[in-house]
């Protein structure tokens, strides 16, 4: 199947008026009827990007297509991209069924043929809202004003969805039912989806492909597997959450394998998948839930085994985060099944033997 | 949770400062229905000097100039305090501060200074006072009134909203008529409402730039006061009190069903 391009973004710019730009020489591809995250922190650029797409801004430079047509230079309503705002921005003095018709009835004389009340039911019916047309949004609890956010943009049938942390206001439980119903909502009307979030689990537990973003530039983009267990970048690996990095030198090359020192003196094998000439400095990437914490008399036979001591404890509820320092002064962030912990139940300064699998590891590119 | 008693000194603090305020309407009210000719002698009771009121050609003739007055006063402040609002909460021009300066010296400048001036004004451009300079000068004084509340409303609206309007379809025209205008109501209403009175009680600006046949209530009364003063005017206050409380009640509850 070829897939056919639905949002693209050639080399684009786009700088406020600090001196760093916001969105910095960005190209992207968004293919049609996916469902892509744009994932960074605060202030990364991701808002501004979809901001671009959407024509609240205009670039400095670049190219924005939608469907194949340049649009840089067209105003929001012309656009077939529609927002759902991070708040929500419904109208206060219009009922739901009011403002999910706004679109439809202010573009009827020009591209929305049809008939309006049909077309705002069965949007309404989409996003489970039927019965509630004649509220007014204020009398909406926060995930109905979302819902009738979505079917306000979904009934003009853009070439994509923009939403904007659309989740973000809303509490914990309310959030995982709305990212399953957005997924839902999205695969029935095969519509383009472009979601932009800080929230990693978000993105990885919803997109097809995602994109994360730093500095108004994309650091890695991929599949949520991939990015997950394999950064490209420091800052990926940081911000996905794999707190061990751990920088050596590489003394030794095999097949598959690489061996690294580290400054405190660990000897640390390695998978790699491509050869790492010998001398280079390398970064290795061991996230927490890989790495075993047993007590110091068990043997295990793990390619890379430290003795440790355990320097601190935190309850995270499904986890147990336990930080260990290995001899010469290193640290290792662990995260072990609290249920696991308990039985073991380690107090700070007890000696453990640390250990994980040579292909748990990940060298990072730079 | 029931809030704990306001201390004693409060109370009376604040029934003293009530007193202060309206025990001079209360005494207006009162004797406007009282026989007597002189002012602040108790008779009883009467309608008399209302229904001579609604006989006092003078006096309606005065009320018809004031609401030919204010009425287009009115319209023309709200209009241009509503634009002038949305150029300073939304567009970015220089010298934007200035002009944010310059519209309230209006409100701190006597209305004697204020009258002075529009009178030299329309006498060096030469033209005739009346009606005409009147509503000239009242809607001089009313913009910064009426930009000021719209400006108000209009700085607490989302600006999310015009954009999500535009991002539906809508262009700038039509955001402007079905998303702007209807979130903006209430602070029009509230700024026309205010500007009203004021161009109804007007007595110092108007006295300068007045002329021939424009002779407005607050002047008529005056002229009459001079020949000494009938129970007559208490009937009038009364009415110029409670008339415009209805109004500005009712301008407030229908402000407030929208939104």
């Amino acid at each position: 199947m070829v897939r056919s391009p639905s949002v693209e973004l050639v080399h684009v710019t786009k700088r406020f008026a600090d001196a760093t730009p916001a969105v910095h020489d960005l190209s992207l591809t968004v293919y049609a009827g996916e469902f892509f995250a744009l994932l960074g922190p605060s202030g990364c650029g991701k808002t501004t990007t979809l901001r671009l797409i959407g024509g609240q801004e205009r670039p400095d430079s670049g190219e924005i297509r939608l469907g194949g047509v340049a649009v840089q230079q067209q105003p929001p309503y012309r656009r077939r991209a529609n927002m759902v705002f991070q708040h929500y921005a419904l109208f206060p003095h219009l009922t739901v069924q009011d403002n999910v018709a706004f679109g439809l009835r202010v573009q009827s004389r020009r591209r929305m043929p049809g008939d309006v009340p049909r077309r705002v039911q069965e949007a309404l019916a989409l996003v489970q809202l039927a019965g509630l047309e004649t509220r007014y949004p204020h009398q909406l609890s926060g995930g109905q004003q979302q819902r009738v956010a979505l079917a306000r943009a979904l009934v003009l049938q853009p070439e994509v969805l923009l939403l904007d942390e659309p989740l973000g206001a809303l509490d914990r439980q309310l959030r995982q039912t709305m990212q399953q119903e957005l997924r839902r909502i999205q695969r029935e009307v095969g519509m383009t989806f472009l979601y932009v979030t800080h929230d990693q689990d978000e993105a990885l537990s919803m997109a097809d492909r995602m994109a994360v973003m730093y500095h108004g530039r994309i650091e890695q983009l991929g599949t949520p597997q991939d990015i997950f267990s394999r950064p490209r970048t420091r800052f990926v690996a940081e911000f996905m959450g794999a707190a061990n990095i751990i920088s050596g030198q590489v003394v030794e090359q095999t097949t598959h394998t690489a061996c690294l020192t580290t400054s405190t003196g660990l000897r640390i094998l390695c998978h790699t998948a491509t050869a790492v000439p010998v001398g280079s400095m390398l970064h290795l990437v061991v996230r927490p839930e890989v790495i075993q914490v047993l007590p110091h008399d068990w043997s295990w036979t793990g390619d890379n085994l430290f003795m440790g001591r355990v320097l601190d404890k935190i309850y995270l509820g499904e986890h147990t985060a336990i930080t260990v320092a290995l001899p010469g002064g290193a640290t290792l962030r662990c995260h072990l099944p609290s249920r696991l912990e308990q039985q073991f139940g380690y107090a700070a300064s007890t000696l453990v033997r640390v250990g994980w699998q040579a292909h748990d590891g990940h060298l990072l590119h730079t | 949770m029931k809030s704990p008693a306001a201390p004693r000194w409060l109370t009376c603090s604040a029934l003293g400062l009530y007193g202060f305020l309206y025990a001079p309407l209360g005494v207006l009210i009162a004797f406007s229905w009282t026989p007597s000719e002189y002012l602040l002698r108790w008779e009883g009771l009467t309608w008399r000097w209302y229904q001579a009121l609604w006989q006092h050609q003078p006096l309606q003739e005065a009320l018809l100039v004031s609401l030919t007055i204010a009425i287009p006063t009115v319209v023309i402040a709200t209009v241009i305090g509503t634009l002038t609002a949305l150029a300073l909460a939304r567009a970015r021009f220089p010298g934007k501060l200035l002009v944010q300066g310059l519209l309230y010296l209006p409100l701190i400048m006597p209305s004697l200074v204020l009258g002075v001036a529009l009178l030299l004004l329309f006498v060096a451009i030469s033209l005739p006072l009346g009606v005409m300079t009147i509503i000239l000068a009242h809607v001089a004084f009313s913009i910064p009134l009426t930009t000021l509340v719209i400006l108000a409303r209009m700085q607490r609206l989302d600006p999310h909203l015009e954009e999500a309007a535009m991002d539906l379809g809508a262009d700038a025209w039509t955001t402007f008529w079905r998303v702007t205008v209807p979130l903006l109501r209430p602070g029009i209403v509230a700024a026309a409402l205010l500007a009203l009175p004021w161009s109804l009680n007007d007595f110092v600006v108007t006295f300068f730039v007045a002329g021939v046949g424009s002779t407005t209530l607050p002047l008529r009364i005056h002229a009459m006061i001079r020949l000494g003063v009938s129970p007559m005017v208490n009937a009038l206050g009364t009415l110029l009190v409670i008339l415009p409380l209805l109004v500005a009640l009712l301008g407030t509850r229908l402000a407030q069903r929208q939104v």
